[in-house]
């Protein structure tokens, strides 16, 4: 598990240190605040991953879109809790450089990490991993498609990768539907709330004791879907031993991952941070257990708005 | 950079009548009132979670009932120890080694003589509000009928012994100024009768609001 990141002139941040992460980690903060850098940088750690995913989410100029303004390189130093503690560091400069990871480190990169946002909605992500649901040695598309139909209340019986709706047609992957639909229909046929429900919840399958990186996730959702994604989310990190990493702008998606994991006795395990990027670059982290954030959403304390009332000593 | 108080108080009416004190104090941009009473731990939740705040101002308006304001502090003071070892600034104000501050404000008058020889021994926000009513009995107009009670004190004096006589003891504030919204048929909720008793009122050359006046700009203003 991740434990500490320590950033250091990485995109917008010029300094910053966060701790104290748990299996549910979930980052709030106004915008520019610094939440999506925090999965970059974690993204960054992932020499497959860096590839995949954060080229096309960030990089427009080249690598020194991801150095803070000015200086020569950035760095990325985390803490992990394997089977024993350990840290790694990352530097980018033009390129990345990334040292020999210890033994401890390398088996947890290896472990995996997906990063989703609604950019994912308009990759192949969802058929490359559904391809990784059969492929492992039990079928997890089965588990895939009960958490699908809990979500949303659908009755999808399978899924199925074919040439649909014709035999001319490309192969896609088509969700087979039963009562009362009772019809095929091609997966980007529905909607963008489901697809991208679908694909985090299998991004979350294909993985164990991997890394599941969420922006935003309550895009495109239903507040009634919210809770239950949420359900499924906390039950995910629960089997698989995933960290998830949640950043959201969204009062219900916090609601909902604190009534989930309040009820899935999981509580322990959740953590809520929120980050204010100051004048100078510095990241600054106010961290709240799940119990305490409970408390203030009690009294109607929005945590959203956490920086009207709190900030480092200096800034006042 | 503005940092907002986070100001607690026990229920639903306190939380409307500082929220009119601060609106006229013209601090309401600089706090946030709050009902501790909500919460399963009370105002302790509330502080615990702003610990690692290090600029977090907490403001605690709670009701004395029997108790005197040195006795409060102390009962209040061992309840932040629960939290941490705090370090006392003033008799009524406290500091977390986060640098946190909090400050008390006890809420009753139990030294008015007018609300003693009523009887009432269990101060709250409502004593506030039934020595403002003794020194503006012209606010004291029936909601419905429009008939002016000229003398509220004198009426409760007459009216209360019969009342104890069958719901004893009667010694709270909050129980007689119910007695008294009853007699004026002030029906509605809170923000209805406190918005009419205030209007036009200078909240801090008030006797019943100028100590709780100048204890919420002392704790909100830095």
């Amino acid at each position: 598990m991740l434990t500490k990141l320590e950033l250091e002139n990485w995109r917008g941040i010029r300094k910053g240190v966060i701790d104290g992460f748990r299996r549910i980690n979930v980052l709030v903060g106004r915008n520019n605040s610094g939440k999506s850098s925090v999965l970059d940088a974690i993204l960054g750690l992932h020499p497959e991953a860096t590839m995949k995913f954060l080229t096309n989410r960030r990089l427009r100029h080249g690598w020194s879109d991801l150095v803070f303004i000015g200086q020569p390189r950035a760095t990325v130093k985390v803490w992990v809790n394997y089977y024993q503690e350990a840290s790694y560091t990352v530097y980018f400069s033009g390129a990345f450089e990334r040292p020999e990871p210890s033994l401890e480190v390398k088996e947890f990169l290896q472990r995996g990490v997906n990063l989703l946002d609604s950019r994912s909605l308009y990759e192949p992500l969802l058929d490359d991993l559904y391809a990784q649901l059969l492929a492992q040695e039990q079928r997890l598309d089965k588990r895939w498609i009960r958490l699908v139909n809990e979500v949303y209340g659908l009755n999808v019986e399978y899924v199925t990768r074919t040439k649909f709706p014709t035999p001319n047609s490309p192969e896609r992957l088509v969700v087979v539907l039963g009562e009362p639909e009772n019809r095929a229909v091609a997966v980007e046929w529905l909607g963008d709330g489901v697809r991208l429900g679908m694909t985090i919840l299998a991004a979350g399958l294909v993985m164990n004791w991997g890394l599941l990186l969420l922006e935003e996730p309550e895009n495109h959702q239903h507040p009634s879907a919210l809770f239950g994604l949420a359900k499924a989310l906390v039950a995910l990190a629960k089997e698989t031993g995933n960290q998830i990493f949640v950043t959201t702008h969204n009062r219900e998606c916090m609601q909902a991952l604190l009534k989930a994991a309040t009820e899935a006795e999981f509580v322990g395990e959740l953590k809520f941070f929120h980050l204010q990027l100051l004048s100078d670059g510095t990241l600054w982290v106010r961290k709240l257990d799940a119990p305490d954030v409970q408390v203030l959403e009690d009294i109607g304390y929005d945590f959203r708005f956490d920086y009207e009332f709190a900030s480092p000593r200096t800034a006042k | 950079m503005v940092v907002k108080a986070l100001v607690m108080v026990e229920g639903i009416s306190d939380k409307v009548l500082v929220e009119l004190l601060v609106k006229k104090l013209e601090l309401n941009q600089k706090c946030e009132v709050v009902t501790f009473a909500e919460t399963k731990e009370g105002f302790i939740g509330i502080t615990r979670a702003q610990l690692n705040n290090p600029v977090a101002c907490l403001v605690l308006l709670k009701d004395l009932e029997e108790m005197d304001e040195a006795n409060m502090a102390a009962t209040v003071e061992n309840a932040l120890y629960s939290l941490e070892k705090v370090k006392g600034l003033t008799q009524l104000q406290w500091r977390f080694s986060s640098g946190a501050t909090f400050h008390l404000i006890p809420v009753g008058l139990p030294d008015d003589p007018n609300l003693k020889s009523l009887g009432i021994r269990r101060h709250t926000m409502e004593s506030h509000l039934l020595r403002f009513i003794f020194d503006h009995p012209e606010k004291c107009v029936h909601e419905r009928t429009g008939h002016l009670i000229d003398d509220p004190q004198s009426l409760l004096n007459q009216i209360l012994p019969i009342v104890r006589r069958h719901d004893p003891p009667l010694d709270s504030a909050k129980d007689v100024f119910q007695v008294l919204r009853g007699i004026l048929g002030w029906t509605g909720g809170p923000r209805d009768w406190l918005n009419r008793m205030l209007r036009d009122v200078s909240v801090e050359s008030e006797p019943a609001f100028k100590m709780l006046c100048t204890r919420l700009k002392q704790a909100i203003v830095k």
